[in-house]
């Protein structure tokens, strides 16, 4: 037992000096025990005016002293996590004649200062450290983006100027196709698809499913002569027979039976 | 987390030669342009003359508008991509995450150099210089006094062999008004 008080004494002790504070000409800064997933410990900084004082970030996080990368596709979810801690913590913003954003919790009382730093100090853990990971699946991203490179080629070693890449039909602007063939003033549809899982597999069946039905809907429907779907069956990442039943559903909207990467050739015969 | 450069860890002698072998600073012309994609920042930089490989070295030094915050930079793009040592003026304390130092002692407050060590981690520290709370102080203070100290901790020079001194009218911002109250206790900003 004797023991297990020095343990508990010294991780306290440890807790408690890593907490450590800079006074500055007229405010305090307080360099929390909080620290982000970017090795950067967290500041706050305590001040008075007009008789409350003013626990706020002192607009480090809006002026980017935390070094946070950005990574603009999160954007959206940046967002969500930032409004649920801002408004979890009851934070409030003001802006200074820079624009700079200043983050802050304000008392008229004392005793209720150490409490307002906590929620700064978590409100600011949170929202830097969403900015510090990058949600978007590498892996995920590096396999598409492979398939798609070496279809790509693939199509234009064979169409050359006949194809077009990422391309929607002209009257169906949102949809696009991974590739759209124009030969003999016929159009040809092709959708790539791939995943490095089961799940992003079977999301891109349901885009290429999606994405030849609304191309009914288009003017040049009556243009269209294939609707053709490229699958890479060289991933081991993700198997047919595990999702059938979307499988099937996209043999009843091509034209021609989906082509395996591997028998590429079949590409040739049907367009 | 501690994200691991793997440049500096593959070749952890080239980087120690960047930082520690004599290096020139060529331009004289010490005036402030605005750093590029980011109004708040001035930004002056010059290349380096040196004997230590093939690779271009630069000198920057950043000046945050309206604050007393400056960063100091030595920075090798084809050796890796992020500047290769740092000095910040102010900012965020710095964790060196590492199980072999004290929890309390993992934290590293501004000023401070940014370094890498033989594993390719991100680390901090404070030169005896930093160490003193009075010459930190004045360092934080005074671009120069920190430009003079980065110079002195990277054997980096211009060709007379001395120092680059930023005169106050040759920037572009206004330091005069970093000594006076700081901007959060005017009525420009409101606090509920």
């Amino acid at each position: 037992m004797e023991n297990y008080e020095n343990i508990i004494d010294k991780i306290k002790k440890s807790f408690c000096d890593l907490t450590k504070s800079k006074v500055r000409d007229n405010y305090i800064e307080i360099i929390t025990s909080y620290s982000t997933l970017n090795n950067k410990f967290i500041s706050v900084f305590i001040f008075k005016k007009n008789e409350r004082y003013i626990v706020t970030d002192l607009g480090w996080f809006d002026q980017n002293y935390y070094d946070t990368p950005y990574y603009e596709e999160s954007e959206d979810l940046i967002k969500k996590i930032k409004s649920n801690y801002l408004s979890s913590y009851d934070v409030k913003m003001t802006f200074d004649e820079n624009s700079n954003c200043f983050y802050y919790k304000s008392t008229d009382n004392i005793n209720h200062i150490a409490s307002l730093v906590y929620d700064i100090s978590n409100f600011l853990l949170g929202t830097i450290n969403a900015y510090c990971i990058q949600f978007k699946d590498e892996k995920e991203e590096k396999q598409k983006e492979t398939f798609r490179k070496d279809v790509n080629n693939y199509l234009l070693e064979n169409y050359g100027d006949l194809i077009k890449l990422r391309a929607p039909l002209d009257d169906v602007k949102n949809v696009k196709f991974n590739a759209i063939i124009e030969k003999t003033s016929r159009l040809n549809l092709v959708t790539y698809v791939t995943g490095s899982s089961q799940y992003y597999f079977e999301n891109d069946l349901r885009k290429s499913i999606v994405n030849f039905d609304l191309s009914a809907k288009s003017k040049y429907n009556n243009l269209i002569k294939n609707k053709i779907t490229i699958i890479n069956d060289e991933s081991n990442d993700f198997s047919i027979d595990k999702s059938y039943n979307i499988y099937e559903l996209l043999l009843s909207r091509t034209t021609k039976p989906p082509i395996m990467w591997s028998e590429k050739e079949k590409i040739l015969e049907y367009i | 987390m501690n994200k691991i450069n793997h440049d500096v860890k593959n070749s952890f002698e080239l980087f120690s030669k960047l930082r520690d072998e004599n290096k020139i600073i060529i331009s004289s012309d010490i005036t402030f342009e605005v750093k590029e994609n980011n109004a708040k920042w001035e930004k002056w930089k010059s290349d380096i003359d040196h004997q230590i490989c093939e690779y271009d070295i630069e000198f920057i030094v950043e000046v945050q508008k309206g604050t007393s915050k400056y960063g100091v930079k030595l920075h090798c793009k084809n050796f890796t991509k992020q500047p290769y040592f740092r000095f910040d003026s102010e900012g965020p304390s710095h964790r060196n995450y590492s199980i072999e130092i004290p929890l309390e002692e993992q934290s590293v407050s501004t000023p401070h150099f940014n370094s890498f060590d033989l594993n390719g981690y991100s680390i901090a520290y404070k030169n005896d210089v930093l160490k003193s709370e009075t010459e930190s102080k004045a360092i934080q203070e005074d671009l120069n006094f920190g430009v003079a100290l980065f110079c002195d901790e990277t054997n980096t020079k211009l060709e007379n062999k001395k120092y680059p001194q930023f005169k106050r009218q040759d920037l572009l911002l206004d330091l005069s008004d970093v000594k006076s109250v700081p901007n959060f206790f005017t009525d420009n900003i409101t606090f509920e």
